[in-house]
């Protein structure tokens, strides 16, 4: 068993046990639940899919596990900051600055080792290579959202947190995201995916949970679940809860 | 608790006031105003002051009834002063001719009425449980601030000094009633609106 | 430790950068102050102590300035949700602080060295201005203004309040130094001043920086959390 420790925000810092939870954890916005003792864990290799209609509270469960919110109850565990990647709507990138410099100044504050060409690589993975000095506010919705991502996963982290990483890509972009989504599970980072669509994920996922009005009211693994009639009846859902 | 403190400062308010208009009574008559400018300086000064307590505390603690007591704080110690700088200009009229002037006294007074101001529109235009931080740092800034402000008052070129100064007995005395008259009406006005507060968010909760 | 200094420099260098690059703070802190130093030397007032008038107008200027560039601080933090991104990355909030007082008191000395001749040229008809000094003091009230102005533009753009609001609190809590650096500024211009009252400014001012450098480095962390 790793030694944990806890932080001033009583969270607790895995070192390297890669399994991080949220243990029934509740967050309120005024009177609006944001989550309401929602469970989760997310084990390392592995990638969760959290699905649900707008407000179900599927940012609000990134942002608490990213250490970005307080719970109003319950504990989360996460790993040190230097180990969390974190993707949302916006694209957390400096609009003046290149897509390899905004890298670059990530890379920098994570004190990521210098690989050669470490960030030319991540580029070209995701089919940025030939925009990397083009600046941020130049880009388009899409490839905004590809340079998000590399960002999010610059640190090679431990766990990494992914707010709807397909909304505005293409077919072609979504597929390098995928590709790189299954290899951050395959060098062992645990993955936590957002996303109203679930065909978008059905097929990688290794576990799924549905979230409505801040309730996880479904958790399986995806071994479990006859993917083609869960997305049926998701979809379902989602029709009748508009 | 709130009625014994509102009652002993009626009582010191009164004694105050009949002290220093009769036997500690000081000439020429609008002179006098001097025993409401004093007072209400010392008070909303105090009022800085549980002011910065409240807000330390309240980063410390996260506990609402520091928030509620930094913020009764600062309502108490707008409201002495505005009163210190009305009876300020008043003053400056009568010993200088000119409504303001920029005296040590005169600046020193509009600063820490400017602070009080920004601490209420601060809080005003902020909702939810942020409001409560950031009136919290923004308490501690402009507390803290105060001491300097003082200090600094003091490079102006004050060429206005005051004319008199206080000879009786009766006069520190009623001087020093009215002074504790003002900080108990001061602390009544500061539980009154911590009970406000408190009925405000329990009802807020229940929705 | 050197790790944080690497990480303080680097958002400090971004900050620079991204500022070259859209021009717009120093031009929109410069402009505006020259004309309203021109403004008051067209007015025609009579100009019996010109060395206490070239310190007020620097001194306004320099407040407005700080203003100008707190706003825009904490403004180019919060596009594209960029402060989330230095919220999760091991960067902590002092470094952050430190970071964004360097760039603005960077900012301010900057557009020190560009406002003074100015002012001299348009007011001074006369020069007996002590420079060393008056680079000195122009450095300290710039500490002061960049140490208030980080973490109070932080605060109101945080507090949802409209930048509008930060006047309304900055300009209150920088009159103390405003009162000697008056003083202060006259004196190195060669004005009536004592060196003793320029001593006393100097030892008034090296005190409230190093007070609110450190209260703005403590309180930093409460002003960036979120709830």
């Amino acid at each position: 068993m790793n030694s944990r420790q806890t932080n001033k925000n009583n969270h607790t810092i895995s070192e390297s046990n890669g399994e991080y939870w949220a243990d029934n954890v509740s967050k309120y916005f005024g009177e609006q639940p944001g989550l309401v003792n929602v469970n989760l864990t997310l084990n390392k290799g592995q990638i969760h899919c959290v699905c649900g209609a707008n407000a179900a509270g599927k940012t609000t469960i990134v942002r608490v596990l990213a250490g970005l919110l307080k719970p109003d109850k319950g504990k989360i565990t996460q790993p040190e900051k230097k180990k969390t990647g974190l993707m949302l709507e916006y694209s957390m990138l400096y609009p003046k600055l290149s897509i390899a410099e905004n890298l670059r100044f990530y890379a920098g504050l994570y004190g990521v080792e210098k690989e050669k060409h470490y960030i030319d690589k991540l580029l070209e993975s995701l089919g940025l290579d030939d925009l990397k000095s083009e600046r941020i506010e130049v880009l388009s919705a899409g490839m905004q959202k590809r340079a998000s991502f590399a960002r999010a996963i610059i640190n090679k982290p431990e766990l990494v947190l992914l707010d709807e990483p397909f909304s505005g890509l293409d077919q072609q972009a979504a597929e390098k995201v995928k590709a790189n989504i299954k290899e951050l599970a395959g060098n062992k980072s645990a993955v936590l995916i957002t996303t109203h669509w679930i065909n978008q994920v059905i097929e990688f996922c290794d576990e799924f949970s549905v979230l409505d009005k801040g309730r996880l009211i479904m958790n399986e693994k995806a071994a479990n679940v006859d993917k083609q009639a869960f997305c049926r009846d998701y979809v379902f859902y989602a029709r009748r809860n508009g | 608790m709130r009625k014994v403190l509102l009652i002993l400062s009626f009582i010191f308010l009164t004694g105050g006031w009949t002290i220093c208009l009769l036997p500690g009574r000081v000439e020429p008559a609008v002179r006098n105003i001097i025993y409401v400018h004093v007072p209400s300086a010392i008070t909303s000064l105090v009022c800085m002051v549980a002011v910065l307590i409240g807000s330390i505390q309240y980063l410390r603690t996260k506990k609402d009834k520091w928030d509620f007591f930094a913020a009764g704080s600062v309502e108490a110690g707008f409201i002495f002063a505005t009163v210190l700088n009305i009876t300020g200009c008043i003053f400056a009229k009568a010993e200088w001719e000119v409504w303001w002037t920029p005296s040590a006294r005169l600046v020193s007074s509009a600063t820490l009425w400017f602070l009080y101001t920004a601490y209420l529109i601060l809080r005003s235009n902020t909702a939810g449980k942020l409001r409560k931080k950031v009136c919290a740092v923004t308490g501690i800034i402009a507390s803290v601030d105060v001491p300097f402000v003082l200090i600094s008052a003091r490079f102006i070129r004050d060429i206005h000094q005051p004319g008199f100064s206080f000879e009786t007995g009766w006069q520190y005395s009623g001087l020093a009633m009215l002074i504790a008259g003002s900080l108990l009406l001061a602390s009544v006005w500061v539980l009154v609106r911590i009970r406000i507060f408190r009925i405000e968010s329990k009802i807020y909760d229940y929705k | 430790m050197k790790a944080k200094f690497f990480r303080t420099i680097s958002i400090l260098y971004k900050d620079l950068l991204c500022e070259l690059r859209s021009g717009q703070g120093i031009a929109v802190m410069i402009l505006p102050e020259i004309l309203i130093a021109g403004l008051f030397r067209i007015s025609g007032i009579t100009i019996t102590e010109p060395e206490r008038l070239v310190s007020c107008v620097l001194l306004v200027n320099l407040l407005f300035a700080g203003i100008l560039g707190g706003e825009r601080t904490a403004l180019s933090e919060h596009e594209n949700g960029c402060i989330n991104g230095l919220l999760v990355c091991p960067a902590k909030s002092e470094e952050i602080y430190f970071a964004k007082f360097g760039f603005n008191f960077l900012l301010l000395c900057l557009f020190g060295i560009i406002i003074v001749p100015i002012l001299a040229i348009l007011f001074l008809t006369e020069s007996n201005i002590h420079l060393l000094e008056l680079l000195f003091s122009i450095l300290l009230i710039n500490i002061a203004l960049g140490s208030v102005v980080t973490i109070l533009g932080f605060l109101v753009y945080r507090s949802g309040a409209g930048n509008s609001l930060l006047s309304v609190i900055f300009i209150p809590v920088m009159l103390p130094v405003f009162i000697p650096a008056v003083n202060l500024i006259t004196y190195c211009l060669g004005g009536g001043d004592t060196i003793d009252t320029g001593n006393k400014a100097v030892q008034f001012l090296v005190c409230f920086d190093i007070i609110f450098l450190t209260l703005g480095w403590l309180l930093f962390d409460f002003v960036l959390e979120e709830n």
